[in-house]
């Protein structure tokens, strides 16, 4: 682990002075803001009962789908393309701390991507006052704790394949079954049979979009915060045999 | 150099060692998180009123529960009225709280006494629908062969037709509380009088009040008093209810004794649907002692509004009591048929153990007709006539309270809530605007359903702009302008050192 915080501080330092870093920022707040904007037209024309924190969560699914892929698609296939990861697997550094240092740097750039966007709940309460907090609280919470598996996932993605395409593609795909296919398959009439009663309840117990419900409703659930730590560590782990079965093989 | 001494063996073991690891890791996070569903690790409500969290006293309920429940909602998930998408969205949300209180065991709870929740879309899925009765738009709760629905009507409280509370958890779990239970409330419909037919299908009957009686876990019996001689008193079989609706000839004299024992020895609840046209009921003597009086008149209004296209009394005059707290808030009318007046007796006997409530009353241009035999009607001199003040009741309640063992409070001994009209029940009348909402109120009062839960009803909050236009195009620029302006000029800035 020495190593570790060596790899996340460069890591975090080359991210932050890569221009296309701001450039992702830029363009990621203007897609928010046009939705939080769309968002206050709604609260502008009528009451609604939903808080405005359960509202902007709402929208969640459609920015992780293309934002993770795009930050962690290149960690590990770059490196691997390059050549450079055998290069820095010959140094005392373990392949463990090589994925948890991208991880790590991948997950502070995705951590400030989101918190960029309290801003607007700022701005919210300065122009129309109080609201209740819960539910904000509780959907950051939930941006903080999935995107540490959907990073991961990412990591895992990108520890699959030396082409930064494919592992975009990959962690999509990923993305989009853990996001929506766990729903759609959630609502197959088939899962009804008792026989499949032990994949209903494992396939309720990862519907992603129900545990965003509850957290942006400021409600927070350890069993589900357990959930995304727990699959976060086993993408890593998968990340870290990925890879060395990788150099075994190469 | 031998296989096993290999570079490619040496592989191969690696690559397997890998490959076990992963299977050893996937197990972990799935023993782990299967572990996770089997133990109560806590669920926190950040909301500032804990505005998500289940009561303490159905909390309590449901560490008691002790079979499994089924819940069967059929309210769609999306709908063009924007009331029935945020209901769905308000049930669905409470009844995963439910499920996540009875998800692990506790001592006093078995393992299988969970609840479970199916959403059926009953276009969707005909067979089901037919299998399980199932109504649109409805929360049903099963436990064994026991049912009972909440409509969406019991769901919200009403204020200026704007809903102002989510009463969903009190709903919920009464429903809960009846399906789970072994004892069955029993309603006794009085027979032999002419009495209608909870069983007939034709416009009289009473088939779709009974469907709905069921529909609410009630067991529903017949009683012919002149034949059974005594009204049940066994334990299992003692009547909760007895109505009698709508009987055409008058009762006996030792029919209205047993009434009268059954409510004042007994607490017995009785509602009585009289319309106007019998003289004398036979239940004058039992009225007086509640100090009720039912009027041998007919209800007449003609004036303009004052009647549905089909002739029925619009009444809309109610005066505050629990049961027409419903009716007040929804700002919804009844449609009576004919109908005679039920008022507190003038000249009853002072009691102070007893209350007479007046609840639904006619407009102050309807009278009640004396000589409703002859010729056309018309308010004559000597009719009964209501005044701004004081309408002409048509429903009233009466109920006797007696202090209970010293405690500090009264609890009921008897109720009865009398109607002077019978029409609006049956099965031509009973949907017809507030007529269900009425009955059930009454219903609900008289054998105390859900009235033993204190579980507070939800407020609904709306969140609403008020913003200027001005102050709107300023904040939307601010979003949509400033923020990303901020995050360039940043970008430009370490793009500008980094070049210098």
């Amino acid at each position: 682990m020495r190593h570790f915080l060596t790899i996340l501080s460069h890591e975090i330092r080359m991210l932050l002075v890569n221009p296309s870093t701001y450039i992702a920022g830029v363009l990621f707040l203007i897609v928010m803001g046009f939705m939080f904007t769309g968002m206050l037209e709604e609260y502008s024309s009528a009451p609604q009962e939903i808080s405005p924190a359960s509202y902007f969560f709402g929208v969640f699914p459609l920015p992780v789908l293309f934002m993770i892929p795009l930050l962690t698609m290149k960690s590990i296939s770059e490196e691997r393309r390059n050549g450079t990861l055998e290069t820095l697997l010959t140094t005392p550094v373990t392949t463990f701390e090589v994925i948890l240092g991208k991880f790590g740097a991948a997950y502070f750039l995705y951590i400030l991507l989101w918190a960029s966007t309290t801003a607007f709940f700022y701005l919210l309460h300065r122009f129309a006052g109080d609201f209740d907090t819960g539910p904000l609280i509780g959907g950051y919470l939930f941006i903080a704790v999935s995107g540490l598996f959907f990073i991961a996932t990412g990591i895992f993605a990108s520890s699959l394949s030396r082409n930064q395409a494919v592992s975009g593609i990959l962690c999509f795909t990923m993305l989009f079954i853990l996001l929506l296919g766990m729903h759609f398959v959630g609502g197959l009439e088939t899962l009804k049979n008792p026989a499949l009663a032990p994949i209903k309840t494992a396939v309720e117990y990862a519907q992603v979009l129900q545990h965003l419900g509850d957290f942006s409703r400021g409600i927070v659930d350890v069993r589900q915060l357990l959930f995304y730590v727990s699959g976060s560590v086993l993408c890593l782990l998968f990340s870290i045999l990925g890879v060395e079965a990788k150099l075994i093989h190469s | 150099m031998s296989f096993p001494n290999s570079f490619r063996a040496a592989r191969w073991l690696r690559t397997t060692n890998l490959v076990l690891q992963a299977l050893l890791f996937l197990s972990f996070f799935a023993g782990l998180n299967y572990l996770a569903t089997q133990l109560d690790f806590g669920r926190f409500d950040l909301t500032r009123l804990r505005q998500h969290s289940l009561s303490e006293e159905t909390r309590g309920y449901l560490d008691r529960l002790k079979q499994p429940v089924r819940v069967i909602v059929t309210l769609p998930e999306k709908s063009d009225d924007a009331n029935l998408t945020q209901a769905f969205v308000d049930v669905s949300e409470l009844l995963r709280e439910y499920v996540y209180a009875t998800e692990t065991p506790t001592p006093t709870r078995p393992a299988t006494a969970r609840i479970s929740v199916d959403y059926i879309d009953v276009y969707q899925r005909p067979a089901d629908a037919a299998q399980y009765e199932l109504q649109k738009d409805t929360v049903l709760f099963l436990s064994g062969d026991r049912r009972r629905e909440v409509s969406l009507g019991e769901l919200y409280k009403f204020k200026d037709k704007q809903r102002e509370a989510f009463l969903g958890e009190q709903a919920f779990t009464a429903a809960i509380l009846d399906v789970s239970s072994t004892e069955q409330k029993k309603i006794y419909f009085l027979t032999g009088h002419g009495e209608a037919d909870p069983l007939s299908t034709t416009p009289r009957g009473l088939s779709e009040l009974y469907a709905n009686l069921r529909a609410k876990n009630y067991a529903i019996n017949t009683i012919d008093l002149a034949r059974a001689g005594k009204i049940p008193d066994q334990p299992g079989e003692k009547p909760d209810l007895i109505i009698s609706a709508g009987a055409t000839s008058r009762y006996e004299p030792f029919e209205q004794e047993l009434l009268r024992k059954y409510l004042s020895e007994n607490a017995g609840r009785l509602m009585v649907f009289v319309g106007p046209g019998l003289n004398p009921t036979g239940l004058e003597d039992l009225f007086y002692d509640w100090g009720l009086i039912a009027d041998d008149v007919w209800i007449f209004d003609n004036s303009p509004g004052a009647q549905t296209d089909t002739g029925a009394l619009i009444l809309s005059g109610y005066w505050p009591h629990e049961i027409t707290k419903l009716l007040i808030e929804s700002n919804e009318f009844l449609a009576f048929g004919s109908a005679r007046s039920i008022r507190p007796h003038p000249g009853a006997v002072p009691d102070p153990s007893r209350s007479v409530s007046k609840l639904v009353g006619a407009s102050v241009t309807a009278w009640g007709e004396r000589s409703y035999t002859r010729g056309p009607p018309q308010f004559s001199p000597g009719d009964l006539r209501g005044t701004k003040d004081n309408e002409i009741a048509l429903v009233a309640a009466a109920e006797r309270l007696a202090a209970k063992d010293n405690l500090p409070f009264s609890v009921p001994v008897g109720r009865l809530v009398a109607f002077g009209s019978a029409d609006f029940i049956n099965n031509a009348n009973l949907f017809q605007r507030g007529n269900s909402i009425l009955f059930i109120s009454a219903l609900n009062w008289l054998v105390d359903r859900d009235t033993q839960l204190s579980v507070p009803p939800r407020k609904i909050d709306k969140f609403q702009l008020s913003l200027s236009r001005q102050e709107l195009v300023r904040l939307r620029y601010s979003l949509l302008f400033g923020l990303p302006a901020a995050a360039a000029f940043l970008g430009i800035i370490v793009y500008w050192t980094r070049r210098r």
